[in-house]
């Protein structure tokens, strides 16, 4: 399967400026860098919500791990946070053996994700969102 | 005595050969008496270890390739990640590592049944790990 990064604006509820980046394809050491770049690009762009939309992602491996984490460290930085919509049950169990599932809010789908991230910057979250596949 | 099955491969040091490790090992494995999911397993790991010994060595290095050797019986999968790359000195070393380091040690660690993980003097990894057949762990 071929890799791609696209990214999508939105809107939250709570009228703040989000963007979906939507992963396809394996996320590794040599396609991580392109997903990178994009959340790097938003980060310059001044975009700290951030959904990523995994559903398409059948596979990830540390680096690309690792470049969700910076994302998510950068997004908190700027008062944001990065949310992981539709994590495949193999993905799922990644970040379980990992412990990221605590460190990043999952959601089952992108807007599961829309709703979280509008939770979150309203400093409504309670808690990482349940019901990730 | 249970024959064992070889096969070794050899890859460019460049992260798009990864797959390749991954692709080749995960077909191993399929043929033998593990879950889907155990396959996976094997097939992440592979990955972890090849991209461990892709980022250990030094900018020399890069011409410089990878073997993957597989040992594979019916009870277990054993496979082992040769680094051939130049020597990478202590001072050009990274003193910050990257964040995926410890979770690819982590995953490995989690996913094969055992792992030993060994990185010379000279920084060089080499990782040999084992997977065995449900309920044939020796």
């Amino acid at each position: 399967m071929d890799f791609s990064v696209s990214s999508k604006d939105a809107t939250l509820a709570n009228g703040q400026r989000a963007v979906i980046t939507k992963v396809v394809g394996k996320v590794d050491v040599y396609t991580a860098p392109r997903l990178k770049d994009k959340l790097l690009q938003l980060e310059r762009e001044g975009i700290h919500h951030i959904a990523v939309d995994l559903t398409e992602v059948g596979f990830i491996d540390s680096v690309g791990l690792g470049v969700l984490i910076g994302g998510l460290r950068r997004a908190r930085a700027g008062g944001g946070t990065v949310v992981l919509a539709g994590p495949n049950p193999r993905i799922r169990r990644i970040l379980d053996i990992t412990g990221l599932s605590s460190a990043f809010t999952l959601a089952p789908d992108v807007d599961g994700a829309l709703d979280a991230l509008a939770k979150e910057s309203s400093g409504l979250a309670q808690g990482p969102a349940q019901g990730g596949t | 005595m249970e024959q064992i099955d070889l096969v070794e491969l050899r890859i460019p040091r460049k992260p798009e050969f990864v797959s390749v490790a991954r692709l080749a090992v995960s077909g191993i494995a399929g043929r033998m008496d593990f879950s889907y999911d155990e396959v996976e397993d094997v097939k992440l790991a592979v990955g972890e270890a090849c991209t461990s010994a892709m980022k250990s060595g030094s900018l020399e290095s890069a011409s410089s390739p990878i073997t993957i050797r597989c040992e594979s019986d019916p009870h277990r999968i054993s496979i082992e990640v040769l680094d051939h790359a130049h020597p990478n000195p202590r001072g050009n070393r990274n003193v910050n590592p990257p964040a995926d380091e410890p979770i690819s040690r982590l995953l490995m660690e989690v996913l094969m049944d055992e792992v030993d993980v060994k990185e010379d003097e000279d920084g060089i990894v080499s990782v040999r790990m084992t997977k065995y057949v449900s309920g044939d762990e020796a």
